[in-house]
């Protein structure tokens, strides 16, 4: 055991903005929902509940936003994820007709077949809301689950208005509480976006840790003795920041030299949603009928993308994609035993290597994504002792001294600070965010002793900032497309806010407004608007 | 064909398969209690007391709604095939003016500040009538840009002073390149005349620059962070917290300092701009 020359804490950061539209039967990008349940969701649940039949304590952190968690737990949401399920079902079993005679097609049909027959039984098992799937190997200890801010708000580009960031982050807190029955332990800033001052509102929450972006602790005051291979202790507040691990990042990430891109894993951009007949496929395509990912993807990436065409792809070979994924895996960690000897030479300190990736990687995009963390895990417990897995919380419980640093302003967005979410394509959102953050300021200062009615419309008004807050529109509006969908939720939010302003500020309330407003943005129903205050 | 007895005791998953063995169609649709009857019937067998009635519908021809007749209603949904119309879709107007005096300032990164302002109708006809907007006045709009890291509250006033921007007449945000990292800035909108006097119609909120290097503090503290139940004190800290280099049994002496800053010019090079990789996938 003790041979151990440093630990490694992965950390899977899942999320997706608050889409719900009970307005349509369908709505497209509800989808983000459907496939991230079935392609990483799942998936992570089957890994995890394997490792922990075969005995293997494995250990990931995962963030679930409090919109993902939300998500989970709606009934509407629940209902549509069935029948997204069901039709996968049912395509894939009408696949393994169509691929008759095509051996090696009809076997992937049937891998497709299986593996959505396997959602469904996670999710009925579940009992529909995937929270407890997840809680469940909470409780059993792999797996730690932390928070983030309430609707993923960009931090850094609030700080002018502390009750904001704070409304963000109590929020979030009382939340994971109410669906997963305790406080949470740490949080992942959304973007990982930290301003300097903020761990004091993380600190009132109770969170203890935090993530921070590499340079966000290696430019932090004094400079930190083992730079991100150990986390650092704010000197303001009584909670640890952990610097992300771009070493590890980029194994993963990069699209050129990382793991994703080898050439036997599953190509994502050849989906049968494009590839077959239109008629054939009509049925899964929704109202709306046009061609979308279907999630059945019969080829493999083949080669570099500058030399073969989508169309000369090969045949997805399961079983070589899986050996490629253990020996992805046995490499991984072979690096970060390297990495972790030579640093802990080097600062003669056992080092600590957080790797912390965008959940959806695993699965959506990289299909193998999950195998690949599974062969990590079982690996790390049967074939070495270098490298010990760890969570956050298991590791500040063994090393509670640590080096007083005040960390320094950072993300992990593009050129890691703000520039994604404030340049040309979104820099005019924030006048309009900000002007609600501070009438809802002033609402919640306002209302002492509300009337039930009034109560409702303020905690409507907490929804709608919330909702408005999301940094996904931010970052829609700049990558430049869906730009319409997230400049009208920016748009809708802001409006509903507005009216119940009005109504408030001026009395007169529109009731079937607020109702209607109750009914399509139910996100955190137990809030208290006081928290704005 | 199986028993009664072994069909109620089979899986979800086992009677799915069996349910296909048998031709039962839209069987992949089902809940466990559709598939138990929807066998039962295929085999002959009575199904449940008051399922009858449901078996030709499930085993022939099951609409793509049909799991949700089991999987209960979530709320009254007055959804269709066509959206209705919703007062909550009127569009929002995204006003020029929210009609108050205003100066908000955000970091993008350690080279840039982005500010937006918003002056009220009533300030506008103040200033208005004083004839400094018309540029006969000899009179120009500006944005003030002001270091105030080394002033009490953040005040600023003529010392602080880095650089005067004029700015149009629609023009309603702007960039700043920031003039140093790891410095306090504060901006003023308002009016400057040709000999130098400003009227300032409102004032930002002050921002941190961030520092874009390590750190000259080598200086180390060390601090105990401790759980205490679910909620983490700092006590411990207070006698921990003043040892610094060398001190504690803590090796922390400038030689070693020296050797990791080498070791993070390594780092921070290839480091953290590779984050691009991370934004570029997402959706």
């Amino acid at each position: 055991m003790s041979e151990h020359v440093g630990s490694l804490s992965i950390v899977l950061h899942a999320h997706l903005p608050f889409v719900r539209h009970p307005e349509y039967d369908y709505f497209l990008e509800e989808d983000w929902l459907f496939e991230a349940a079935c392609e990483t969701y799942i998936p992570l649940l089957n890994m995890m509940e394997g490792l922990t039949a075969d005995g293997v304590p494995f250990r990931l952190t995962m963030s679930l936003t409090p919109t993902l968690l939300s998500m989970f737990c709606d009934p509407l949401l629940q209902n549509r994820l069935r029948r997204h399920i069901v039709e996968r079902i049912d395509l894939s079993e009408r696949e393994i007709d169509r691929t008759k005679g095509q051996p090696q097609f009809q076997s992937l049909a049937s891998m497709y077949f299986q593996h959505y027959q396997r959602c469904l039984e996670v999710f009925d098992r579940s009992g529909g809301s995937l929270a407890n799937a997840f809680r469940l190997h909470m409780d059993q200890g792999g797996l730690e689950i932390i928070t983030c801010g309430a609707t993923h708000g960009f931090f850094p580009l609030m700080a002018h208005q502390p009750e904001t960031v704070r409304a963000q982050i109590n929020v979030a807190a009382d939340h994971y509480e109410e669906v997963l029955g305790r406080r949470p332990a740490g949080i992942w800033l959304p973007e990982c976006g930290y301003y300097p001052g903020h761990e004091q509102f993380l600190a009132e929450a109770g969170i203890r840790y935090f993530f921070i972006e590499a340079h966000g602790v290696l430019f932090g005051s004094p400079r930190p003795k083992f730079g991100t291979f150990a986390p650092v202790l704010c000197p303001n507040a009584p909670v640890a920041a952990f610097g992300r691990d771009v070493e590890s990042s980029k194994q993963v990430w990069s699209a050129a030299e990382g793991y994703p891109g080898d050439f036997a894993y599953r190509e994502f951009y050849r989906d049968i949603g494009y590839d077959l007949d239109y008629g054939y496929v009509r049925p899964y395509l929704g109202p709306l009928g046009e061609r979308k990912h279907l999630g059945l993807k019969y080829y493999r990436i083949t080669g570099p993308s500058d030399s073969i065409d989508l169309g000369a792809k090969e045949p997805y070979d399961p079983a070589m994609a899986r050996e490629r994924a253990a020996a992805h895996a046995a490499n991984f960690l072979f690096n970060r035993e390297q990495q972790m000897r030579y640093a802990g030479q080097v600062l003669d300190h056992k080092p600590l290597v957080v790797s912390p990736y965008d959940a959806e990687l695993f699965g959506h995009w990289w299909w193998e994504g999950p195998m690949f963390l599974d062969f990590v895990f079982r690996k790390a417990h049967f074939d070495q002792t270098a490298v010990r897995v760890t969570t956050p919380s298991e590791y500040l419980a063994a090393n509670p001294v640590l080096q007083k640093v005040q960390p320094e302003l950072s993300s992990w967005g593009y050129r890691g600070f703000a520039e994604f979410w404030l340049n040309e394509t979104n820099d005019w959102i924030y006048r309009h965010l900000h002007q609600a953050g501070e009438r809802m300021t002033h609402l919640a200062r306002r209302f002492g002793e509300p009337t039930d009615l009034e109560r409702r419309a303020l905690n409507q008004c907490a929804r709608e900032l919330l909702l408005a807050q999301a940094s996904d529109w931010a970052f829609i509006l700049r990558t430049g497309t869906m730009v319409e969908y997230a400049r009208k939720r920016t748009g809708d939010h802001l409006a509903r806010f507005e009216r119940l302003f009005g109504g408030l500020e001026h009395g007169g309330l529109d009731v079937p407004f607020l109702e209607e407003c109750e009914w399509r943005d139910t996100i955190f129903p137990n809030i208290d608007y006081r928290v704005y205050r | 064909m199986r028993t009664q007895e072994e069909l109620t005791a089979m899986s979800a998953a086992a009677l799915r398969e069996f349910a296909r063995e048998l031709g039962v169609r839209g069987y992949s649709r089902l809940r466990r209690e559709e598939l138990l009857s929807a066998c039962q019937a295929a085999c002959g067998l009575a199904a449940s007391a008051g399922d009858d009635g449901d078996d030709t519908a499930v085993a022939s021809a099951p609409a793509p709604a049909a799991a949700e007749v089991a999987w209960p209603e979530p709320i009254s949904s007055p959804a269709s095939a066509e959206p209705r119309v919703l007062a909550t879709d009127v569009p929002f107007m995204f006003p020029q003016s929210y009609g108050v005096d205003r100066v908000v300032l955000l970091v993008r990164d350690p080279q840039w500040m982005f500010c937006y302002w918003d002056v009220s109708a009533e300030t506008w006809e103040r200033v208005a009538g004083s004839g400094i907007t018309d540029p006969a006045s000899g009179w120009r709009r500006v944005l003030r840009l002001h270091d105030v890291s080394s002033v009490v509250a953040g005040e600023p006033c003529e010392a602080t002073r880095v650089c005067d921007i004029e700015v149009g007449p629609d023009a309603t945000d702007f960039y700043f390149q920031t003039p140093r990292p790891n410095r306090e800035y504060r901006v003023e909108f308002g009016y400057l005349s040709a000999v130098g006097e400003f009227i300032r119609l409102a004032v930002s909120n002050v921002v941190s620059a961030p520092r874009n290097a390590p750190s000259e503090q080598a200086d180390e503290a060390w601090g105990q962070l401790y759980d205490d139940a679910l909620r983490l004190s700092l006590a411990g800290v207070g006698e921990a917290g003043v040892a610094s280099a060398g001190a504690g049994g803590f090796p922390g002496s400038v030689d070693a300092a020296r050797g990791l800053s080498e070791f993070l010019a390594e780092r921070i090079s290839s480091g953290p701009f590779s984050a691009a990789m991370v934004v570029s996938n997402r959706y």
